[in-house]
């Protein structure tokens, strides 16, 4: 029952963003498509800089062990504020990507 | 770069990002499922309760204000109510300081008096930073002592990469988890939470394996 409560704020949230897009600011006809595939694009350049940041942040902490007597812990990148921080970072590259290709 | 091959770098990097992103919907998706309580079933040590020599406790972290982490506090909770079921006469709590104004393991010693487990009965090892090396420094602690079997208290996730360590130091060992997320939990949130935990274990094992640990 709660999980069905889940899919029924995303359904209409989405269906709220839908009307405030098509009537309250006039956004033109676009494939569901077109706009699904941008998202994922989006996502999928955040998971890109998620496994970057744990990867690079994984070596340096290695590297501080290995070249200096200062301890770091390797869990320090599994941290939960990587994923937001993440998705900024992704959502940034790929609005750069977009309005560089109208341009 | 020839513009042909920026074209060709965009188009691929445009199917890998959906792929990915793809991908990371699926997971989210999946959190609304039981699906990471069964990968964490597979992947985690089953509890095999019985007596030994020693209970030892891995260390978990500790907070910036010398408190035991969530985490911390489940295990030495476990390896409390593991000694007064008399299922060993000692109990080692292993933990740093970190900087912090306390070590974790003085700290979870300190609480275990204070439960009414006797000094003469707790060890505290308060230099090892890692898996590898609270398995180095306890199996020498536990040399003089005769300890041969023991109950190793960590989560569940952990405890197969732990045990493997003991067990290479000369220690028998019998998995006692405390889990402070448990593989049955329910809620997206909390099963994210296991995925995460999962997903950094994993690689802790991988790393291990890779720098010849395990």
């Amino acid at each position: 029952m709660e999980q069905l409560l889940f899919f029924v704020c995303l359904a209409v949230t989405s269906l709220a963003g839908y009307w405030l897009g098509r009537r309250a600011l006039g956004f033109g006809h676009v494939s569901l498509a077109a706009v699904l595939g941008s998202a994922l694009e989006c996502l999928g350049a955040s998971v890109i800089f998620l496994v970057a940041n744990v990867l690079l942040g994984t070596l340096a902490a290695l590297a501080v062990r290995t070249l200096t007597s200062h301890f770091v812990g390797l869990y320090v990148f599994s941290d939960a504020i990587l994923l937001p921080l993440s998705l900024v970072q992704g959502l940034a590259f790929w609005s750069w990507r977009e309005r560089a290709r109208v341009h | 770069m020839r513009r042909s091959h920026r074209d060709a770098l965009d188009r691929t990097l445009v199917i890998v990002c959906r792929c990915l992103g793809a991908a990371a919907v699926l997971v989210c998706l999946a959190a609304l499922t039981p699906l990471p309580n069964y990968l964490a079933r597979s992947l985690q040590a089953e509890a095999r309760l019985g007596p030994a020599d020693a209970i030892v406790v891995l260390g978990s972290g500790i907070e910036p204000d010398g408190a035991l982490s969530p985490g911390s506090l489940y295990r030495v909770t476990q390896g409390i109510k593991l000694y007064k079921a008399r299922l060993a006469p000692l109990i080692v709590f292993s933990g740093p300081a970190f900087g912090g104004p306390a070590a974790e393991a003085e700290v979870a010693a300190e609480l275990a008096r204070d439960l009414g487990v006797p000094s003469e009965q707790i060890l505290t090892e308060t230099g090892a930073r890692t898996t590898r090396e609270e398995a180095a420094r306890i199996a020498r602690r536990l040399e003089p002592r005769a300890v041969r079997r023991i109950l190793l208290v960590t989560d569940s996730e952990h405890l197969t990469r732990a045990m493997a360590l003991f067990e290479r130091a000369g220690l028998e060992v019998l998995p006692a988890p405390a889990d402070s997320v448990s593989p049955a939990t329910e809620g997206p949130e909390a099963r994210l939470e296991l995925l995460r935990r999962l997903s950094q274990e994993l690689m802790a094992r991988l790393y291990y394996r890779l720098a010849g640990y395990l």
